[in-house]
């Protein structure tokens, strides 16, 4: 109880001293003691307040710090953003050159109707990457899968061009899906005549990618450099397609004909879009009279 | 037999399927992405096949075998069955050459090198009997990398595929 007493009566101080100092100051009479006291407080504060403001120059600077590296993240972020679409455009640079060279080829070609498709799978020896997902797992065919199938019109035994030249021919269909055979799979023949002598042969799939000139007469003109297209014969492709370029020729007087390689036009590894033959006009075969 | 063992028996069978489908479907998509893009090619799936079935004997070895060949077939888009046949006939060397006690000796890396042979034998001699030509010059090109990249393979799976068959062996694969 004497405590209480003791702690009322000092509060009951402490509130007059409070009141007492707030009464002199409405009238004036605490201004010489508060000029005196700033002075004092002013010697310490300069000081402190440089103190005061280099930390808080730091912590701007750590703020800062983190808004630069925030910055810094965000900038990375859109050169990020930037070089994917920088790509992303230059693919469809490429693209557009791409697909100009085969409205160009369809303006060349106004007899065939032709089918747009954009390759989703390749495989076979020593091709590369494209938008591939996925491979034969057998290195010696040379295959690959496109994506349109039965549903676009595709029928097994079309034609699969480039604006360059001839691809192979479809081999399988799905509904779509379907499967190119290569002309360098060794499943592969098709007729093909020399541009410059109009020699005639079957371009054959060989070992590695490789295309080979068979079955050309022994008495035929037939050179290194010579451009080798389709016939046309038999139907199945139409003609005049390119195929590639003569590189060799192997001639023996013994044998009934003369072979010859061929350097492929269109380059299989670094095939993206291709072009399927759903119609032409055959090539009406010459029977003896 | 108690309940109690025919439970941990039919949870041995189990996991061995589920464990044999999923290394088969791993080895058909290396077989489909990152393989062909290799300079030599290693042939994970006769490697795998090999192996269990020097582990396991040959009823297991001719089920992966099937299994895997059917994979790789549904993949390809050469002759169905090229892929199956050639396996099966690695499985039956393999598996005839099982023994229980499995360690990696001579006999073993011997049986993956003739596998590999036989394999490439048997597909390419499958695929001569379609419209493809039998590339045996690439065959012969091609099977001295195999051979080394094989039993490498086989060397560096047999311990993971040695500790899966004792994790497993309770109870033969039921399919």
């Amino acid at each position: 109880m004497l405590r209480f007493v003791e702690r009322s009566w000092l509060l009951v101080v402490l509130i007059g001293l409070a009141l007492a100092g707030y009464g002199l100051h409405q009238a004036g009479r605490l201004a010489p003691v508060q000029r005196a006291a700033s002075d004092v407080f002013a010697v310490a504060q300069g000081p402190l307040t440089a103190v005061s403001g280099r930390a808080t120059g730091v912590i701007d600077s750590v703020r800062r710090f983190e808004a630069m590296d925030q910055e810094n993240a965000d900038l990375r972020a859109e050169v990020a953003r930037l070089a994917v679409e920088n790509l992303r455009l230059t693919e469809a640079a490429a693209e557009n050159v791409r697909l100009r060279e085969a409205v160009g080829f369809k303006e060349a070609n106004p007899a065939l109707t032709i089918l747009g498709a954009e390759v989703i799978e390749r495989g076979g020896q020593g091709l590369v990457t494209g938008r591939v997902v996925s491979r034969d797992p057998s290195p010696y065919l040379s295959q690959l899968t496109i994506n349109v199938g039965r549903r676009d019109g595709v029928k097994e035994g079309m034609p699969v061009v480039t604006p360059q030249g001839l691809v192979g021919r479809i081999s399988r269909v799905g509904d779509r899906t379907a499967r190119v055979l290569l002309l360098t799979d060794t499943a592969s023949a098709v007729n093909a005549k020399t541009m410059r002598g109009r020699v005639t042969g079957v371009v054959e799939g060989a070992e590695e990618g490789r295309l080979a000139l068979r079955f050309v007469e022994q008495g035929a003109e037939l050179k290194v450099g010579d451009i080798v297209l389709t016939s046309g014969l038999g139907g199945s492709f139409p003609a005049g397609q390119p195929i590639g370029q003569v590189t060799a020729v192997r001639q023996k007087d013994i044998d009934l004909f003369q072979d010859a390689d061929v350097r492929p036009i269109v380059d299989f590894s670094r095939l993206e879009e291709v072009l399927v033959i759903t119609g032409f006009e055959a090539t009406p075969v010459e029977t003896a009279r | 037999m108690s309940a109690r063992s025919r439970q941990r028996g039919l949870f041995a069978t189990q996991a061995n399927m589920y464990m044999a489908a999923l290394l088969l479907l791993v080895a058909t998509l290396l077989h489909g992405t990152l393989i062909p893009m290799l300079p030599w090619r290693p042939d994970v799936m006769l490697v795998l096949v090999v192996t269990w079935s020097l582990l396991r004997g040959l009823r297991e070895g001719l089920l992966w075998a099937f299994a895997g060949g059917i994979l790789l077939d549904l993949l390809s888009g050469g002759p169905f069955g090229a892929f199956t046949i050639a396996l099966l006939a690695a499985a039956l060397l393999a598996g005839a050459v099982h023994r229980a006690a499995f360690h990696v000796g001579l006999l073993q890396v011997g049986v993956v090198a003739l596998s590999t042979f036989i394999y490439e034998a048997v597909y390419l001699a499958a695929l001569a009997t379609t419209e493809h030509a039998a590339s045996w010059g690439l065959l012969a090109r091609n099977l001295g990398p195999s051979l080394l990249l094989n039993i490498l393979l086989f060397i560096v799976l047999s311990r993971p595929l040695a500790w899966l068959n004792r994790k497993t062996a309770a109870e033969s694969l039921e399919w």
